[in-house]
């Protein structure tokens, strides 16, 4: 950077700019007017194309480049004054790169005088494009960058102190009101984010009374011969087991997913009256809606099989398919059927939900099916 | 037995993923005395039961399986001109397609289910029913008679 000197980069301190009373009172006319401007400005690329247009014949503008800070790098969001074959190369800036990305960079008001004359290849981009004078200002609300706006002139080398003093000023604006804006687009896609969660919880609460019915209703399967208490005591552990594909569902970083080694051992455990050992070879999430089904086929085949040993969960290879494999090592439900088992209506309902099978050997039973979630 | 109230048996074909919940429409329905000529999961399976069966209404889930959704579904029922009746925790407030008569939202009484086929196959065939069970809610459709008919 090369201050003080009569061409190339000079670093301007001015912070805060300030209306001193010695500007023209054109300048402070224009500054009441781009205020007003950008108060009411919704579109931040618009609201900048409208300020060059509002200042561009009192301070003799041929260009403006307006980069937005994305990341590590400047996207250019509004420009005018250049050919489209220019906009493109100057598309993408990456912070201190000449001469906006070392504005932004250093956090520091450039003023680039006599452009053409300079032997500085930073200044080719420039050059290329007919400048003579640059003055770049780094767009900063409340200590955060938020990207540059600059203005540039083909016909003269330099911007009187005066000008400079208007630029900056104004530019001090363009930040607070893209502030202002980025800080309504934040708590717009909050609200609207706050809605989606709304009404996600409002289907799920619904989904779930709806099922609650339907775990209730199960009843009416049930022999006559069966007890009133013993049929309200089966379809509360029903109810309990769907709770239980609920309790764990923001265990994994994906919302609405269950993690299935935790509704695995709920509702093994919640089933057969005591700690089980689960092994588990991975880590595995299901939808909220095929949790529940599994917990409630869990339920199901546990259910009177106090003998549950172990639960393995993983994956099993099957005719070239990865499937997601629960096993449960129990005498009681040991048997010979590798090519499925008869189950229940209920249980096969649930099987079906989950395209799952059963199988069973000499250990004890398996489900398996192919989690696409 | 229940037995519907106008006399009629209707071929019913449920559009839910939810196994248990389909297993009670379709074990309501039945207690009504119509028929459940399948359960689908998705729109595949919707469009394969339509194919072979005849259908006097389709009921149908919004959210399906595979990401799949009930409006997709009811959109094809009816290029075979089989209305359809929505039966789902978010159900859209309106639709385009003249052939989804209504919808009743979940949780729904299952009580109901059986007078709510038969009022929705009423509206389908442009009548007007005669009864229509609480929560069950028609669509205002330009193209029928009369208006909307919000909760009998």
């Amino acid at each position: 950077m090369l201050e003080g000197e009569p061409g190339g980069i000079i670093a301007i301190h001015d912070d805060p700019p300030v209306l001193h009373d010695g500007l023209p009172r054109r300048y402070l006319t224009i500054i009441a007017e781009a205020a007003e401007r950008l108060l009411a400005a919704d579109d931040p690329a618009a609201m900048v194309d409208e300020l060059f247009a509002l200042i561009c014949d009192e301070l003799k503008l041929d260009v403006f480049f307006n980069y937005r800070l994305d990341g590590d790098r400047l996207v250019l969001e509004a420009h005018g004054g250049i050919s489209p074959h220019h906009a493109a190369g100057a598309a993408v800036v990456e912070l201190g790169q000449p001469i906006c990305g070392v504005a932004a960079r250093d956090r520091s008001k450039l003023h680039v005088t006599a452009i053409q004359s300079s032997p500085d290849p930073s200044l080719d981009f420039a050059k290329d494009v007919g400048l003579d004078a640059f003055a770049c200002t780094p767009l900063i609300h409340g200590g955060r960058l938020l990207g540059t706006l600059a203005f540039a002139r083909r016909w003269a080398g330099r911007f009187e102190a005066d000008e400079l003093n208007l630029i900056h000023i104004v530019c001090s604006y363009v930040a607070i009101a893209k502030h202002r804006l980025r800080t309504e687009a934040e708590m717009r896609h909050a609200l609207e984010r706050q809605e989606r969660l709304l009404h996600e919880l409002n289907h799920r609460v619904r989904n779930a009374l709806q099922l609650a019915i339907s775990i209730v209703g199960m009843e009416f399967d049930v022999p006559d011969a069966d007890t009133p208490l013993a049929a309200k005591r089966r379809a509360v552990a029903r109810l309990e087991a769907m709770a239980t594909a609920h309790r764990p569902l923001y265990a994994t970083d994906r919302l609405g997913q269950v993690d299935v080694e935790a509704l695995v051992r709920g509702v093994a455990e919640q089933t057969v009256g005591h700690d089980v050992a689960v092994l588990v070879d991975g880590i595995h999430s299901l939808s909220v809606e095929r949790g529940v089904a599994l917990a409630l086929a869990i339920h199901a085949i546990l259910l009177g099989n106090g003998d549950l040993e172990m639960i393995r969960v993983g994956l099993r290879l099957m005719d070239g398919v990865a499937r997601l494999a629960v096993g449960f090592s129990a005498p009681s439900l040991a048997g010979d059927d590798r090519n499925g088992v008869e189950v229940p209506r209920s249980i096969g309902l649930l099987l079906r939900q989950l395209h799952a099978a059963i199988d069973r050997d000499g250990s004890g039973m398996t489900i398996h099916f192919i989690n696409e979630t | 037995m229940g037995g519907d109230v106008e006399g009629k048996s209707l071929r019913i074909l449920v559009v839910e993923d939810e196994a248990l919940v389909a297993m009670l429409i379709e074990d309501a329905l039945t207690l009504y005395e119509h028929k459940v000529v399948g359960v689908a999961e998705n729109v595949a399976a919707a469009m394969v039961i339509a194919m072979c069966e005849p259908i006097d209404l389709a009921l149908c889930d919004i959210r399906l399986a595979d990401g799949d959704s009930g409006e997709e579904a009811a959109a094809q029922l009816a290029a075979f001109g089989i209305p359809s009746l929505y039966l789902s925790g978010n159900c859209p407030a309106r639709t385009d397609n003249p052939l989804v008569v209504g919808y009743m939202a979940k949780p729904f009484p299952t009580a109901a289910l059986g007078r709510a086929v038969i009022a929705a196959h009423a509206v389908a065939q442009g009548g007007q029913p005669q009864a229509m069970p609480s929560g069950m809610q028609l669509y205002d459709h330009d193209c029928r008679a009369g208006p909307a008919i919000g909760q009998a």
